[in-house]
């Protein structure tokens, strides 16, 4: 994000002051994707918390409680809070220590994609996360969720399934 | 007596001064809370198509029909066909806005993929009729391309 100018002028006996200050930030549209593949390793973005799911359908269940429905072939992850909560500083995008950082360090760009999964509150702190990332050397693609809703990979059809 | 009138005159001085610096931090800081933000969207001709802008906001779908990038005279006519057959599905289809699967079959037989192609600007509001929108069009492929836009920042369509 850039900060704009600020400027004070003081003219003569009367002074005016002019401020502009606005904040930029510049990005680039990519894919949304709703294909699922074993080479895109995904993220749940909620407010500044990026959270590592993992590889489609098999997500980590330490902040994961994962649903498998075998009739469907699909399998349904949900985060509990609590358990959010319990990991807030882990998985905040601001800790240089956050866990996005040391999982994609483990990760190999020429071999990941990193999926990310982007609620309303995160609409921000996603631009800034992508930069990052991108820097890495990951191709990034995104995908919007509500808030609430549960992330669904279906498996059999190789999509993400938007289930409400 | 002169010295003392420096003096007060130096405390006058250096009291406007400081109330000045005191006003201006206070204005900046109110500026800072409350600056706008904008969101600088990069987009670009790619593959000799031209980026054709829709607005997923509020549940309703809509196209942003601006000459954004510089093109020869056979893109700008195929712009402006879809824009004019859009406003005249409007008239006939009031909420047409936001009703996903018309917009998909709108947008399948009227997007000439060879000189267009969709950049989807998304709002938090917008979600869920993109979602829509995606899921409708799943065996219909675009080499498309959108992007998150918090709600209330504005946009800069900038053409690279």
């Amino acid at each position: 994000m850039v900060l704009g100018g600020s400027v004070l002028l003081l003219g003569g006996s009367t002074f005016t002051i002019v401020t502009r200050l606005s904040f930029e930030a510049t990005s680039t549209p990519i894919p949304s994707e709703t294909r699922i593949d074993n080479n895109f390793y995904y993220f749940e973005l909620d407010y500044n918390l990026a959270i590592p799911v993992g590889v489609a359908g098999k997500c980590d269940e330490r902040f994961y409680r994962v649903i498998h429905f075998r009739e469907r072939d699909s399998v349904v992850c949900i985060a509990p809070k609590e358990i959010i909560e319990k990991y807030r500083r882990e998985l905040d995008v601001f800790n240089r220590k956050a866990l996005i950082y040391s999982v994609l360090k483990k990760l190999n760009p020429e071999r990941y994609s990193c999926i990310f999964l982007v609620r309303p509150s995160a609409f921000d702190f996603y631009h800034e996360v992508v930069k990052n990332v991108s820097k890495l050397g990951f191709d990034v693609m995104w995908f919007p969720l509500e808030n609430f809703q549960p992330i669904v990979f279906d498996i059999g059809n190789k999509r993400l399934e938007i289930r409400r | 007596m002169s010295e003392t009138r420096d003096l007060v005159f130096a405390v006058v001085f250096l009291s406007i001064i400081v109330l000045v610096g005191v006003a201006a931090v206070l204005t900046t800081m109110v500026y800072t809370v409350n600056a706008p933000v904008s969101l600088n969207v990069d987009i670009s001709v790619h593959d000799e198509r031209y980026p054709l802008v829709v607005v997923f906001e509020r549940n309703v779908a809509s196209f942003w029909c601006n000459d954004l990038c510089p093109s020869s005279d056979e893109i700008k006519e195929s712009l402006r066909d879809f824009c004019d057959s859009f406003d005249k599905l409007r008239q006939q289809l009031p909420d047409v806005y936001n009703q996903p699967d018309a917009i998909r079959q709108f947008v399948e037989k009227n997007l000439d993929k060879r000189k267009l192609y969709l950049v989807s600007a998304v709002r938090p509001s917008g979600v869920k009729l993109f979602q829509a929108f995606l899921q409708a069009k799943k065996d219909w492929r675009l080499d498309e391309s959108s992007i998150p836009v918090p709600e209330g920042w504005a946009v800069k369509l900038n053409c690279k």
